[in-house]
């Protein structure tokens, strides 16, 4: 895989020291493919809830109401280490930009919920940074005074657009797109490469399975316009230019891309697996998080470890759901993913 | 009044003031990632200790320097027992700059070998005397100053 960003370039930042090596500790606690294997191998809920009371998850699986309910608990770590990281970072700029996702997805959930005249309801969630409350009143209201001056400059220039959207779908487009343009933005003005660089992989690789949904729905090249991202390593023109070319100039083009990897999968093609693809894709991302490990002192290693938390979380969902709707062992193991640890 | 002391003594203390400082700072990089891991896991204190220690030696160097450039002037019979010209003070000024400049750089660097040591511990606390070795490595280069700093004493005649 080839990588734009090199660890051994990042700025020595000694105000990071006790973070660092806090969560250094902390990865020794993370899940790894030993314990994976008998989370999966666990042959009930009970053994299961027995093998995640010796992990992190010990502090908050009572939520789970005995693994019937995983999302709870899952949420509850996230939110846990959100705060955790939030504490020992002296400027948490960056890493709270994982935070102000939520925000960003409640604040689009509000607004399709108003243009329908729907409750937002259960959609929403409390990992952000506002309260929900707060941000329900903000999109009413229509006023953005209360968020950061970042974010409401983001939502300013948003709001006029989404006042044109023709539809939910127009409006899901536009959110995303400012969305990844805020995030990218903020790594951009804190100098981050690190960041940068996982945002523009990220970028691409969100703007491959939409061109992959797209083209496998024959959706024309306006429809795929408008829901390309921004600030990828591959600009929308590139993307467009090969629309016309199908699958086989996709892979071909890829080839001469960081992504030459996944242009060699067979789940890029006609009759690809786009599940599977997800799978990839996530795996490439995690590869790239974990040259972090090469950082000794600085907000990477901060960052590194919420993503990290953030694909275990994601592991425990496909693992904790297919066992709760009693998929056998093999087809949970094919979905999951690559571990930090 | 002869001039030469003043150099001379202004050696001693750039010896001791810039090792010490590099030190100081060498010593609060691994300091501060201890303290991260120690929140975590108490039980790593004893080989994360040698970590922190490290960085601290270049600061006994810079003092052994200036105990060499106290006894060469007599400082030890009540006072400055030997009065050096002023060429014979630059000397001793001259020969105080590889500890001082060697301690002073030597460990702000071996802080931060010693900081990513201490990660390397909390993760794999088997590796740990690999973690002091490398660290140990830039230790060298203020020993080699020391040892520049007293042949260069030794060779100056009063």
């Amino acid at each position: 895989m080839m990588q734009h960003y090199d660890p051994s370039m990042s700025p020595w930042d000694a105000r990071y020291g006790f973070g660092v090596g806090n969560i250094r500790a902390l990865e020794t606690r993370l899940i790894d493919e030993t314990m994976l294997a008998r989370l999966l191998e666990a042959g009930s809920l009970k053994d299961l809830e027995g093998e995640l009371e010796e992990t992190e998850y010990s502090q908050v699986i009572s939520l789970s109401n005995d693994l019937q309910d995983p999302e709870a608990m899952l949420q509850a770590e996230l939110k846990r280490v959100y705060d955790l990281v939030h504490s020992m970072d002296p400027d948490p700029a960056l890493t709270d930009l994982f935070r102000y996702r939520y925000d960003i997805h409640n604040l689009k959930t509000c607004y399709k919920a108003q243009l329908i005249g729907e409750d937002p309801g259960p959609a929403l969630t409390d990992l952000g940074l506002y309260p929900v409350e707060e941000i329900k009143r903000m999109i009413a209201e229509e006023d953005m005074g209360g968020l950061t001056p970042e974010l409401s400059a983001m939502m300013e220039e948003l709001l006029p657009k989404l006042k044109d959207a023709p539809d939910s779908r127009s409006v899901e487009m536009l959110f995303d797109n400012a969305q990844y343009s805020f995030l990218y933005a903020q790594a951009q003005r804190k100098n981050n490469c690190f960041l940068e660089g996982y945002l523009q992989f990220q970028i691409d690789l969100i703007n491959l399975k939409t061109w992959l949904r797209i083209y496998k729905m024959k959706g024309n090249r306006k429809l795929l316009e408008q829901a390309l991202l921004d600030h990828g390593l591959l600009d929308r023109e590139w993307w467009l230019d090969i629309y016309g070319g199908g699958i086989g100039e996709l892979i071909s083009r890829m080839s001469y891309t960081p992504y030459s990897d996944l242009a060699d999968a067979e789940v890029i093609s006609e009759d690809g697996n786009l599940v599977e693809l997800e799978r990839l894709t996530d795996d490439y991302l995690l590869d790239y998080v974990k040259i972090v490990s090469y950082v000794s002192m600085g907000v990477e290693p901060l960052i590194a470890y919420i993503l990290a938390k953030e694909n275990e979380v994601k592991v425990l969902r496909i693992l904790l759901v297919g066992k709760l709707n009693h998929l056998p062992k093999e087809e949970i193991r094919m979905r999951l993913r690559k571990l930090y640890a | 009044m002869n001039w030469g002391l003043v150099p001379a003594i202004i050696g001693a203390a750039l010896a001791v003031g810039l090792s010490g400082f590099g030190s100081a700072m060498g010593i609060s990089y691994p300091a501060q990632a201890a303290n991260g891991v120690l929140a975590e896991d108490p039980e790593k204190f004893g080989s994360l200790l040698m970590l922190i220690v490290l960085p601290g030696t270049q600061g006994f160097y810079g003092f052994v320097a200036a105990f060499f450039v106290m006894v060469k002037l007599g400082f030890f019979g009540g006072g400055a027992q030997v009065v050096p010209t002023l060429s014979q003070g630059f000397q001793i000024l001259g020969a105080c700059l590889p500890i001082a400049g060697g301690g002073w750089i030597s460990a702000i660097f071996q802080g931060r070998v010693s900081a990513a040591g201490v990660g390397l511990v909390a993760k794999r606390p088997k590796e740990f005397m690999k973690s002091v070795i490398f660290s140990a490595l830039v230790e060298t280069y203020a020993i080699l100053g020391l040892l520049a700093t007293i042949l260069i004493l030794m060779g100056i005649k009063m």
